[in-house]
């Protein structure tokens, strides 16, 4: 097991990493969808506080719908000084004053009109918050019933001021002002009773629903689920069963559309029925295209975690595997060096740097086997220092071994490509020339000796006279085996020392096969 | 036609004040104070003295603030226009017309709402809305101050003035620039009378709330 993990280590340790990606991801959607929800629902709440307001309002929103809006247009260039809205019983419904709204007028000139002391309709002059006004109560007639009177007072202390009088000729230009502006007043609020008696409850929601985006339907429910106001009207007195009021809060989904439903207790009382549960579905569209997003969002982080993963892995598998490879060749490229390094070694001579005396046999057999098949000429000289071992005892053998090194690097540079020289043994130096007639090699013979003895050998500012002895021989046709022709060569060599050294001496065989004879 | 008539009426009503603050101006005689004013250069516009004229003049040339006349101050401020209807203020330019002072800049200048700015008092026929010191005499224009409250309702708590009770230090100094010197004898403690007029009825013993 352990051996295992520390195998995998590395893809463990990634996919730990995706697990842990994978799970922030999920954790994330889920803080969020969680939140997305809380704010649907105190969205919900929200609504259904204001709806709940409105509902408790209706009635008084219903009488003050439009008076609202004439108390702000009231202007004609007159300085309105009051302006109300009352009703038969002197309650106030509408005021420039919002603080009086719904409370009883008792202005004494009010009151006089009211019992019939003063006349209605007619403007009056008197002071009002210690200001001279000209006020007048217009009543409102509907079908021959008095539903209300407009109580206008216009500020003239300033007319009063120039002119001490009430009956002033701009006050009085003023009245036909006034009674036209009262005229499209009385209009105003005719049409607005009529409008809002024609307007019940759940017209009212249904025109708040349609004036928001998101609410489908607005519900009243009593304890026993019966749905006495709604703004759907086909459900109007029916009794929703427990598949249609799930719990506070649940999200569902229905025609291809996601809802939410609320589900509060409200302080409305309506028809007698008190403390009405309010049902609120609106649409939760929004919020399902949000859990998608951030589902999507969670998984594709997955995906990439997974791929970046992924990928990771491969690339270090593969630079590995490279790696591995790199190590391979260059071990092999080394151990090759070495082996041809050591062939080398095994192939020459360590003083002179020449081929050594196996490899030279090695090559002279094969050598003689090829000139034999082809019908080559091939040619031998073995070259011996003069007096070496005089040298040697004179010099010392440091100094031996120079003149050895010397020479034979005099002897290769007269040598060409195709020659092979090797050390035989002592200060024995063998030569042989491939595709070479005897004629020629002993000019290169000749060469070798002239280049031996032309200059001394310096070794430690000692100059050592050196010259060579050397003996040839040829392959001929009656040669059967390349030792002979060595043989032949070493004779020849031996005749050279006979005949006074530093000179080239070849193998006569003509002589040979008579002495034998 | 006009013409003459208003002759007539201002006649009249010179006549008129005279017949009736005669006891008042046998008692007042001839006002040294009212003499030095008289001989005195034009005063500061009070508005000018307590912003400063820098800020004076960057406020009122921006043509931002208008001035609007208390009684659109009474739609809220109910009980205080009541209650400053009682106050020496609101009789400011009554007691200019009783000694035939009513057309005198030098008078003008602190017994009218924001006389001397562009859109405060010019005289009693163009303007007799914005006469007497009302409450745009001490705190400054108001239409900012109402634009205010129309577009926060219920949260709207105070600000939009040049000298709103806000910024206590400038309203003092308007205080001061009108009862100067020459005319404190309205009161000798001005933290005392500044705190009284916070009150919606600073002549009554009752607090309003």
């Amino acid at each position: 097991m352990a051996t295992l993990i520390r195998r995998y280590k590395i893809p463990i340790v990634l996919l730990m990493l995706v697990l842990g990606i994978a799970y922030l991801s999920y954790y994330n959607y889920k803080i969020q969808k969680n939140l997305l929800l809380t704010q649907m629902h105190n969205n919900s709440l929200n609504i259904v506080s204001s709806v709940t307001a409105a509902i408790n309002r209706f009635d008084a929103i219903k009488s003050t719908m439009n008076l609202q809006k004439l108390v702000k247009d009231v202007s004609f260039g007159l300085e309105i000084f009051e302006f109300r809205f009352l009703e038969p019983d002197g309650t106030i419904r509408n005021s420039m004053f919002q603080d009086e709204i719904g409370k009883v007028y008792t202005n004494k000139s009010y009151v006089r009109t009211m019992q019939g002391e003063q006349k209605i309709k007619q403007f009056f002059f008197e002071v009002r918050d210690y200001v001279d006004v000209m006020a007048i109560y217009y009543p409102i007639y509907k079908d021959n019933e008095l539903i209300g009177l407009i109580d206008l007072a216009v500020d003239i202390s300033e007319y009063k001021v120039l002119d001490n009088s009430n009956e002033n000729f701009s006050v009085l230009r003023r009245q036909s002002d006034i009674i036209n502006l009262l005229k499209s007043i009385e209009g105003s609020i005719k049409n607005s009773l009529d409008v809002s008696a024609k307007t019940d409850i759940n017209e009212f929601l249904y025109n708040y629903i349609q004036s928001t985006k998101n609410i489908l339907e607005i519900s009243l429910l009593d304890s026993q689920n019966k749905v006495h106001v709604s703004s759907n009207k086909n459900i109007i007195g029916t009794v929703l069963s427990n598949k249609e009021l799930p719990p506070p809060g649940f999200l569902t989904l229905s025609d291809e559309r996601p809802l939410y439903r609320t589900l509060v207790t409200t302080d409305i009382s309506k028809n007698g029925h008190e403390n009405l549960k309010l049902l609120l579905i609106t649409d939760a569209t929004a919020y399902s295209n949000h859990e998608f997003q951030l589902i999507r969002t969670a998984s594709v982080t997955t995906f990439i975690a997974l791929l970046f993963a992924l990928f990771t892995t491969r690339s270090i598998y593969f630079s590995a595997i490279e790696q591995s490879r790199k190590e391979k060749e260059r071990l092999e490229m080394l151990v090759k060096e070495r082996t041809r390094a050591i062939e080398i070694l095994s192939k020459t001579d360590a003083l002179t740097g020449l081929w050594n005396r196996r490899y030279l046999e090695e090559m002279l057999e094969m050598e003689f086997k090829r000139a034999r098949r082809h019908n080559f000429d091939i040619s031998i000289m073995i070259i011996d220092l003069d007096h070496f071992k005089n040298v040697n005892d004179t010099y010392g053998h440091m100094a031996g071994d120079e003149v050895l090194r010397e020479i034979s690097s005099r002897i290769t540079s007269c040598l060409r490509e195709t020659d092979f020289i090797g050390r035989y043994g002592g200060e024995e130096l063998v030569v042989i020339l491939p595709m070479t007639t005897l004629h020629v090699a002993i000019k290169v013979a000749n060469i070798i000796l002239e280049t031996i003895s032309s200059k001394p050998v310096v070794f430690e500012s000692q100059s050592i006279e050196t010259t060579a002895s050397i003996g040839m021989s040829c392959l001929r046709k009656d040669h059967t085996d390349h030792l002979k022709v060595f043989a032949e060569a070493d004779e020849a060599l031996y005749v050279a020392k006979e005949n006074g050294r530093n000179r080239i001496e070849v193998y006569d065989h003509t002589k040979k096969e008579s002495e034998i004879e | 036609m006009n013409n003459s008539k208003n002759s007539n009426t201002s006649f009249f009503k010179i006549f008129l004040i005279f017949i009736s603050f005669m006891p008042l101006t046998l008692v007042a005689g001839d006002n040294p104070r009212v003499n030095a004013e008289m001989e005195s250069e034009l005063h500061n516009i009070p508005l000018k003295d307590a912003l400063g004229e820098e800020a004076y003049n960057d406020a009122i040339g921006s043509g931002k603030y208008r001035y609007v006349g208390n009684s659109k101050c009474r739609l809220c401020h109910r009980k205080f226009f009541l209650g400053r209807k009682k106050d020496p203020h609101d009789y400011a330019m009554k007691s200019l017309e009783k000694k035939g002072y009513e057309n005198n800049p030098k008078c003008l200048i602190c017994h009218a709402t924001g006389f001397g700015t562009p859109t405060g008092f010019i005289s009693l026929e163009k303007t007799p809305r914005l006469s007497n010191v009302q409450c745009e005499g001490c705190h400054g224009p108001g239409n900012i101050h109402i634009k205010m409250a129309k577009r926060e309702r219920d949260s709207f708590h105070s600000g939009g003035f040049l000298a709103g009770t806000d910024r206590p230090e400038v309203l003092k100094k308007m205080c001061i620039s009108c009862h100067n010197e020459r005319w404190d004898r309205s009161y000798h403690n001005l933290d005392k009378a500044y705190n009284k007029y916070k009150k919606a009825d600073p002549n009554s013993k009752r607090r309003y709330r």
